[in-house]
């Protein structure tokens, strides 16, 4: 019934008291749309984007993500989306956000430059800062979810699989996308931590620099496949790039935690010295 | 119709004994915890000036909720400890305007069903607009507090002013409009009214007695307040013709009352009819903070997801209560008789953020360096187990040779089996690529949450969806045993089978035989199957 709802995702036309516009996508959680502003949440905004999850969500389901979700609203960043309103209608779940047009860094508006994708990941690893310093654990840091902007970037979206359906920590759903830059401790069964969310900050960085993953090109795999190979190969760097960059994400996706940048900050300072090296002849 | 509260009264409002206070002002009804006093005192008196000033549910509440926001921005709650608990409602409309906060929680009837409504943290405050006729109210001021309120005390029904109790039973009774004016959904918002005021009536008089005034003085505000709650004019003009009719039946002051009803009544009364059926239907709608004016009626037209409707509800802004009631469009019409679809909602942040939102703040996460070596955070509650810890620190299997996640070989040493939590014992990992963790029992099939062990919160359901039907609604279980994991038919209709890695075919399972899973195993359920993964046993 309605767990079906959610994956037609292009023939619904809104939810609650959002009237979609037209659909961004569909991802691991669900799908994404444009929807008008309700008057209701008195945002300065024309547009949303909504996002509803599929399948269908129990009562305490939808408390436990809204808890998580006021955690995530309540933390103060200009590199963070921000949110608007999570209910329920039935048994679905949905939340807003606001709207940011020009796509993510998975799939960029205009393909981003090397200094646009630097500058999009260091925002994002101050966006999980300022996250950690508030007690949360991102989860589901990716390419898909770090929506540029002018300059930069802002995080969206939280891994809420888990308090969704307790142990489910890859979904299945959606394009391969979201296993590949997933710490292989959490799909172990570790909580969600600083430092697994800085592995996955690496793994974008990778994937956003090469087009590729760590766990080489999934894309053509089955998920179940996928997600074997994450399980059962150790994450590894693509020849080629630059030795800094690779030096930086080889920090971010070692195997052992304590070896990774100590902070997400660290880990975007990191990345921003890339993107300015000091030019020599000043020195 | 069981408008019969406790002990038969038809109407009413009867306090749960206990910790906390409940006043009742004409149809403004608070209950509060009393731990914070101060704070308490005044809420009471707000509920008083309230009513005295004749505000409706929704200003009263809108005052209650900006009331706790003001307290908890005074006095931010230790992490941990909730805000106060209160619930407060009060007619608004032809339905009721509510807030929640704390630990509070409410259940609200209308014909349309129950709906319970509580904060999903006590550091949030929920707000919600009933829109269609409620028949009652239940609450108390602790989740849990549930079977208390049953213990409603018959013998004192509370008609006005304030007493000690935790918890309440309100019964709006037939055809009172006030909070459920349930009549006014039906066609003849007038006329249905009229049966009621009768019985109820006569026993009510406090309150009763105080609303009329209020009422009757602002009629002006009525008019605005309603509007807010149904955008749409049409139905709004409906609505106040309930109103009116209650307050007859209200009846004391026919007079005032009577007043009302003469020039909101009649126009309503015609549109009311077709109009206002459906959209009085809305059962619950709930969502935080700013009750807009448009809202209910955006959802009410928005949601049917049958029926896609172009348009767009107008978004009135956010109708203050005694703003004028601007005749909105009405998209109310073309909703029919369809009956909108309730939700709630919660508001995060941005600039119409929740009152009350703010969570009690979370420790920074630690740095991995702060973590001790081998102490991998594992999801909390874990089993414990006997096991023993490899040279690195990491607990394991006592018949492990190496080390599930380092691999040291653990042959050498004599270890002694101590008590541990048990880590994960691997993963399943399903046809469709999802991943579920073990560290818990899961029922899997199309509808597991079937199975008792499902809704005792014993297992977790693992829903498998198959169009054709093979796999069973609860088909079988996966659970562990100390080390081991395990895996058992259900009594399933198609069966299950077990393949070791490289098998061709498996082994099919005898119903309720546990079989045991080593890595590698895959376990069929006809079309749909998973795969059992550990480190473990490498
Ligand atoms: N706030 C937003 N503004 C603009 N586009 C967005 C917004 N949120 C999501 N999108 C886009 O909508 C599409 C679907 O997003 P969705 O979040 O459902 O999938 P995802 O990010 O791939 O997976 P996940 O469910 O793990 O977040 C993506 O292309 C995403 O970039
Ligand atoms: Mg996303």
């Amino acid at each position: 019934m309605n767990s079906m709802s959610a994956q037609l995702a292009a023939d619904r036309s809104g939810i609650a008291d959002y009237r979609f516009i037209r659909t961004l996508g569909t991802g691991s959680h669900g799908a994404c749309y444009v929807a008008r502003c309700p008057a209701r949440l008195r945002a300065d905004a024309e547009l949303v984007a909504v996002k509803v999850l599929a399948g269908p969500t129990t009562r305490d389901a939808f408390h436990r993500a809204a808890r998580e979700l006021a955690a995530f609203a309540a933390v103060r960043s200009p590199y963070l989306v921000t949110l608007y309103d999570v209910g329920q209608q039935g048994d679905e779940l949905y939340y807003s956000m606001e709207y940011l047009p020009a796509g993510s860094l998975a799939s960029p508006g205009v393909p981003a430059s090397l200094s646009q994708v630097l500058a999009a990941v260091a925002d994002a690893c101050r966006a999980a800062h300022a996250l950690h310093e508030a007690g949360v654990a991102h989860n589901d840091i990716k390419p898909g979810n770090i929506l540029l902007r002018d300059g930069g970037a802002k995080l969206s979206d939280l891994g809420l699989s888990q308090l969704l359906s307790p142990g489910l920590t890859i979904t299945g759903r959606g394009p391969v996308g979201s296993v590949e830059f997933l710490d292989p401790a959490v799909i172990r069964g570790e909580l969600p931590s600083r430092a697994t969310d800085i592995f996955a900050l690496g793994a974008t960085l990778h994937w956003a620099l090469t087009g590729r993953g760590v766990y080489g090109d999934l894309a053509a795999e089955s998920t179940m496949a996928a997600a074997r190979r994450v399980l059962s190969h150790q994450a590894a760097i693509a020849e080629g790039l630059p030795p800094g960059v690779r030096a930086v994400i080889e920090a971010a996706i070692n195997p052992d935690p304590a070896a990774r940048p100590a902070t997400a900050a660290d880990l975007a300072e990191r990345i921003a010295a890339l993107a300015d090296p000091v030019p020599d002849e000043i020195l | 119709m069981s408008d019969r509260g406790p002990g038969g009264h038809p109407r009413g409002l009867w306090p749960v004994p206990g910790e906390g206070v409940l006043a009742r002002h004409g149809e403004l009804i608070l209950l509060s915890s009393i731990d914070q006093a101060q704070f308490a005192d005044a809420l009471l008196d707000l509920a008083e000036q309230a009513a005295g000033s004749g505000a409706d549910g929704r200003q009263f509440t809108d005052a209650v909720a900006d009331a706790i926001e003001v307290e908890l921005v005074a006095h931010p709650q230790q992490a941990g400890s909730p805000g106060p608990s209160v619930l407060a409602f009060g007619p608004a409309g032809s339905g009721l305007a509510m807030v929640i906060s704390g630990g509070a929680w409410a259940e609200v009837t209308s014909e349309h069903g129950t709906a319970r409504l509580l904060a999903p943290h006590p550091g949030m405050l929920v707000r919600a607009l009933i829109r269609s006729a409620i028949t009652g109210v239940r609450g108390g001021l602790a989740p849990g507090d549930d079977d208390a309120v049953v213990q409603a005390d018959r013998f004192s029904r509370l008609d006005g002013g304030l007493v000690r109790a935790a918890g309440l039973t309100y019964h709006a009774g037939g055809s009172r409009a006030g909070p459920g004016a349930r009549a006014s959904g039906q066609a003849g918002p007038g006329p249905a009214r009229s049966p009621a005021p009768p019985e109820p009536e006569g026993a009510l008089p406090g309150p009763e007695g105080a609303l009329p005034e209020p009422e009757g003085a602002p009629a002006g505000p009525e008019g605005a307040l309603a509007q807010p709650e149904g955008a749409p004019a049409g139905p709004e003009g409906a609505l106040p013709g309930p109103e009116g009719a209650l307050a007859q039946p209200e009846g004391a002051p026919a007079q005032p009352e009577g007043a009302l009803p003469g020039p909101e009544g009649a126009p309503a009364q015609p549109e009311g009819a077709p109009a206002q059926p459906a959209t009085e239907w809305a059962p619950t709608q709930a969502w935080s903070a700013p009750l807009d004016a448009a809202a209910p009626e955006e959802a009410a037209s928005a949601l049917p997801a049958t029926d896609r409707e172009p348009t767009i509800a107008p978004a009135p802004g956010r109708a203050d209560p005694g703003q004028e009631p601007e005749a909105g469009p009405e998209p109310e019409p073309e909703d029919g008789p369809e009956p909108a679809v309730p939700f709630e909602a919660v508001l995060l942040g941005g600039p119409g953020a929740a009152p009350g939102t703010d969570l009690p703040p979370r420790p920074p996460l630690p740095l991995a360096a702060d973590l001790p070596p081998g102490a991998s955070s594992y999801v909390s509650q874990a089993p414990i187990v006997e096991g023993v810890y490899c040279e690195n620190g990491h607990f394991d299997d006592p018949q492990a040779r190496s080390c599930a996640v380092c691999g040291v070989s653990m042959n050498q040493q004599t270890l002694v089996p101590r008590p541990g939590p048990r880590p994960p014992l691997g993963v399943l990992v399903l046809d469709d690529g999802a991943v579920f963790q073990l560290d818990g029992d899961y029922v899997v099939g199309r509808e597991p949450s079937l199975d008792g062990s499902v809704a005792s919160g014993r297992c977790r359901p693992l829903r498998i969806v198959d169009e054709s039907g093979i796999v069973s609604r609860v088909h079988a279980r996966v659970h562990l045993e100390g080390w081991r994991v395990l895996v058992t038919d259900l009594g399933s209709a198609n069966g299950t089978r077990v393949r070791l890695p490289g098998q061709e075919a498996g082994q099919p399972l005898a119903p309720q035989v546990p079989v045991m899973l080593t890595p590698g195993c895959v376990v069929d359920l006809g079309p749909r199957g998973f795969r059992y993964e550990s480190h473990r046993g490498r």
